[in-house]
């Protein structure tokens, strides 16, 4: 799944440990969801926007190709 | 999702769906096993193997199936990253595995008592020896898967 976790942690000046230690969960598993190998879970990507001051929408949402 | 299981499993989402895919695999490899060893033993009678044994052999199984899934699939070390992560968890792997083979020896003299003779010495250093290099390799070898997988994604990071 493609999303924008990545643009979205770098605009925060946001490592990927500091996202991992504020969300719980490993550095592995961010990095996994930001390259798309790993879907989170509803629970997840909220607390991963709420890290990230986005929505679900913002990060998460596909855009239509047009 | 509440479950008995979830003490054994870690906290980490990623890892715990990874775990419970092991776990599901195994189960699903013990019972086609278990049919098969039913057939066989259906129409092949073999009646020199005893029930303790079958029952060790299918456990064995399962334990080592789920745990060579969970060392090669490197999620064991999720925060490794870099060469010094990576040296400092390679020299916590030694100690972590000769920890385990004292303990190993402590335990093995408490059941079998302190040997009278020299032979049955080098038996217990042998044997803890075995059980330190078997801790050793396991560790090593799912760091190494680890740190492999986490490179992969450092390196897509570098952009």
């Amino acid at each position: 799944m493609n999303n924008k976790v990545k643009v979205a942690r770098i605009e925060k000046n946001m490592t990927q440990e500091e996202l991992s230690k504020q969300i719980k969960v490993t550095r592995q598993t961010i990095g996994l969801i930001e390259k798309g190998r790993y879907n989170p879970s509803l629970q997840l990507c909220i607390s991963i926007a709420k890290a990230l001051d986005k929505t679900l929408n913002e990060l998460f949402w596909e855009e239509e190709q047009h | 999702m509440k479950s008995w299981l979830s003490i054994f499993l870690p906290n980490d989402e990623y890892k715990e769906k990874r775990v419970l895919y092991f776990l599901a695999e195994s189960a699903v490899v013990l019972l086609a096993i278990s049919f098969i060893f039913l057939a066989v033993k259906r129409f092949h009678p073999i009646n020199q193997i005893h029930d303790e044994i079958v029952v060790a052999a299918l456990s064995g199984l399962v334990i080592i199936y789920t745990i060579i899934r969970y060392m090669v699939s490197g999620i064991e070390y999720s925060n490794v990253f870099n060469k010094t992560g990576y040296k400092k968890e390679v020299r916590s792997i030694v100690f972590q595995s000769i920890k385990f083979a004292v303990i190993f020896s402590v335990i093995y003299l408490l059941i079998t008592g302190i040997p009278k003779a020299i032979e049955g010495w080098v038996d217990l250093l042998g044997l803890s020896f075995l059980i330190w290099t078997f801790m050793f390799l396991v560790n090593y070898f799912s760091l190494k898967h680890s740190f492999k997988k986490n490179s992969e994604l450092e390196e897509d990071n570098k952009w």
